[in-house]
Order: C-alpha cells, then structure tokens, then sequence
C-alpha cells in the first residue's frame, strides 16, 4: 500500500512548492487569526498543501490564494465539525454516566469512526439520521418510527432510503 | 450525492421494503427472484449489505462497549449543524473579519503581554521576579503570577521545568484545573488537552487533580492529573525532564507518544498511521534533530518514514507488514 495522499514522485512537486514557499505565511496568518492554537492553524496550514499536492495540473493555477482559501476552507470546516462532535460525544458520556476510562489512543478511534459516519451521513439532518439509525441498529419498523418521531411512514422511508444510499457512497 | 448504478439502487431499494416491518411474502418472493436473476444482482446486494456493515460497526454494541457506542450514537445525532461559512463567494477579506470572533474567546491572544512563550524547537529559559526559573519546552506558554501575596505560573500549553526558589509562600503551578504546589525544588509539568503530567525530580511536592483529590509525590516519581483523579506514573522524574538537555528519553511507550513528543521541534505535519502509532518504542532520542530521531525510528522499528520536504512526513508501516 502505498501512501494514499499523494502521487510519489509528484510531478507538480516544483510548483507545489514555489506555491507554498510564496503563500504558506500568509495562509498561516489567516488560519491564525481563526484558530486559538498556533499548532492548529500550523497544522492545517500543512494539510492544505497537502491536498494541493493532489490537485492535477498545480501550473495552471492563476489565482493561488483563491484556491488554497477554498482548500483551506472546506478543512477548517472539517476541523471544527469534528470538535463539535467529539464535544457531542464526551456530553453524551457525561449524560450516560460512563465511568470507564478510557485511553488516549481509544478516545482517538472513536473520534475517527464518529468523524467517517457523520461524513457518510453528511447532508441527513437529525431527524433523518434517528430514523435510519432506529431502522439499521433496532431494527424497528417504519411504522414504529414513524411514530417516535412523529413523521409519516413515507418520510421514514426516504430518510432510509437516503441513509443507506449515503452509507453505499463512501464505503470502498 | 453519488449516482448509483441500476443493480445497486435496485439493492438499496431491497434493503428499505425489506427492512419496513411491512414486507410480504410475495416480497420475499419477489426479492429472491430478483436476486438469482442476474449475477451483478446478488454483486450489489453483498456490496450495500457490506457498505452498511462497515459504516454501522463503531455504533453497534458488540463493536465497542455498549455505553461507547451509544455515546456515538447520540453524538451523531445531536452535533449542532455547523453551516458552512463563507459560503459562496471567496471572500478572502472576511477570513480575517471573523477571525475576531475567535480571538475575543481566545486563551492565547488575551491580551497579557506578560505570557511566557517558545516557539517550534525552541527551549527557553524565564528567570521570574521571586528568584525562581522557568524553562519551557518548544512550543509552550505559559503566564507568571508573581505579586507580593502569592507566586507561581499558569501552563496553558507544552511543558515546564521549575526551579522553584525557597520562599515564604509555595510556588504554586496551575495547568488546567490541576494545581502543583512546591516548596522549593525542581519539578515538571506538561499538559494536553485533557491532563497533566507531573514530575517532582528533587524535593516532594503536593499535586491536586481538578476533582479535589491531592497526592503527596516524592522526589523521583510522577503522576498523572486528570478529571477523574490521579493516576500514577510509572515513569521516573528525571527521564520525563530529559527534553531539558535536548533528549527524548522512552521507557516503553507507544509509537504514537513518542511522535507526540517529537512535534513541538518540528515544523510541518507529521503524521503516523494508526497500525504504526501502537507500536512500542524504547531507547534515546535527539529533540534537536528530529530528522535523525526519525532515521532511529526507523531502523529500529518497521516502519517507514516518506519525507515531502520539510512540511509533510508521513510515517506509516512497511509495506511487507500492510498487507494484512
């Protein structure tokens, strides 16, 4: 298995890197003044031009601070839903009562596996997403949902139908 | 969304009458037909069926302990949508406006110039009005408190190396909620986001976890601080202060701990795939030089290290041991 980032001997190397050499400050700054830890912003500051070493055909970009804006965009995105969710994860332990400790590495995967299923449900809202959970976890029927959620028996159907159709797009 | 071909949103449709509580056996029927018809059918029903399996996993109770993944469960469904900002247009000016928002809740921007600071690969030393000295570890802040009515420092991020004067009044270190009290002596504190660590290398100190409970820790040991309580460290008190001397000194820790530590002295991201993170290091390693750290990593262990320039290395397993 070879790294799954980045094309190895990269042939827009040389331009990725006159990119970065001549914006990677300013990007930096940018992210700084978003972000309350110099270590986050330096990191998906990184991660941009990460995902710019993937972009085909770097040479042609004529408007570099444009593209990386909109890179750096979508990361940051991600980085402040997956705080959300791991915020909504540790309150939903609180609530549960959950006294086990549980290590660094642990608490890490879960994140990571909440993190790949609310992408994969990216787009359901939460309605959406209880009552395809009801149906794939519990196994209640449309009907049952229906009424815990107080939405028709077709509502929960496309919900269902969506969730499943969501979880077939990402899956390898 | 993705389009699916015919066969796999026929399946998907299978999976929704299927799983309605309303199928009939005339459905049943119909669904078996369908399924022997043709093989790209019953290609596409293994592959929802297995789409579903590997997405649901994490949620299902035998997957992890039960409360986890019911934690999961309810996170997922009640993360507050976070619109999508700057929606539309670049507007690359707004990037900076609504930073502002961030700053005014910011810990690291607020305003004290007094903040103690290092910067990445950088070990300083502060000298502090009571006589006691301060050296930080790369990458770490932290804020003095020193006034005629009491003396100490507040670490908000990376690590510290105290060498409290003797005095009146004990040196007292906040980090978090955790509090280290000295009389006098040397010892250590770092933290993460959710504990702290703390060394007592040459004089007994008094630490106290966020929830109240307090230990008396002697010259040598350590012990880590976090909301539950205290944990003890099997680590000793001088090895955990090795960064002082530029030194990353591992007993027996994870992979992953040990890249941990090696971040602060390097610019760019590092990033190491989890199967590699678990594995277990020990020896000696230079903070200074974290290129060669890597190389020993590497030697030592099987794993391999792909350098893209100085901003990106990625650390992951050897090929002949990710085939599995």
């Amino acid at each position: 298995m070879r790294s799954r980032l980045l094309p190895s001997p990269a042939p827009g190397h040389a331009d990725a890197h006159r990119i970065y050499s001549e914006h990677q400050p300013w990007l930096l700054q940018r992210l700084q003044a978003r972000l309350q830890h110099r270590q986050d912003a330096e990191d998906l500051t990184a991660e941009t031009f990460v995902q710019l070493l993937t972009q085909p055909d770097l040479a042609s970009i004529r408007e570099p601070r444009a593209f990386l804006t909109t890179l750096a965009r979508r990361l940051l995105f991600h980085f402040w839903r997956r705080r959300d969710l791991e915020q909504a994860y540790l309150d939903a332990v609180r609530q549960i009562g959950d006294t086990h400790a549980i290590g660094a590495d642990e608490q890490a995967m879960l994140t990571e596996a909440l993190v790949r299923i609310d992408r994969a449900l990216d787009g359901l809202s939460a309605t959406a997403r209880k009552a395809f959970l009801f149906s794939q976890l519990d196994g209640l029927t449309y009907a049952q949902i229906a009424t815990r959620l107080n939405i028709s028996v077709m509502t929960v159907r496309r919900h269902v139908a969506r969730g499943i159709a969501c979880c077939c797009a990402v899956a390898p | 969304m993705t389009q699916h071909d015919a066969a796999t949103r026929q399946a998907i449709d299978w999976v929704v009458r299927l799983g309605s509580g309303e199928a009939t056996d005339a459905d049943q029927h119909r669904f078996d037909t369908w399924l022997a018809q043709h093989p790209d059918h019953s290609a596409a029903w293994a592959r929802v069926g297995h789409a579903l399996d590997a997405t649901l996993a994490p949620l299902r109770a035998g997957g992890n302990t039960g409360a986890a993944a019911q934690a999961l469960r309810q996170a997922l469904v009640k993360a507050p949508a976070r619109r999508r900002f700057l929606r539309g247009s670049l507007a690359l000016a707004s990037l900076g406006a609504g930073g502002a928002l961030v700053l005014s809740a910011g810990r690291w921007f607020d305003g004290r110039g007094s903040a103690l600071a290092t910067d990445t690969g950088e070990r300083q030393r502060f000298a502090l009005p009571d006589g006691s000295s301060v050296l930080l570890n790369a990458r770490s802040r932290a804020v003095p408190d020193v006034s005629p009515a009491s003396r100490g420092l507040r670490l908000e991020r990376g690590a510290a190396l105290v060498d409290a004067a003797a005095g009146r009044l004990p040196f007292l270190v906040r980090s978090g909620e955790a509090r280290i009290a000295s009389d006098g002596g040397q010892f250590m504190v770092s933290r993460d986001d959710e504990r702290s660590l703390v060394a007592a290398i040459d004089r007994p100190l008094v630490a106290t976890a966020p929830n109240g409970h307090a230990i008396s820790l002697q010259a040598g040991s350590s012990a880590w601080l976090g909301v539950n309580g205290i944990d003890a460290s099997d680590r000793d008190a001088r090895s955990l202060a090795a960064w002082q001397r530029g030194v990353l000194e591992v007993g027996d820790q994870s992979l992953g701990q040990v890249i941990d530590a090696l971040r602060p002295y390097r610019t760019g991201l590092l990033r190491v795939a989890s199967r590699a993170a678990r594995l277990r290091v020990m020896g000696l390693f230079p903070l200074d030089d974290t290129e060669r750290a890597l190389d020993m990593l590497a030697a030592t262990l099987p794993i391999r290290v792909e350098r893209y320039s100085r901003w990106l290395t990625l650390v992951e397993p050897r090929d002949e041991d990710a085939a599995t």
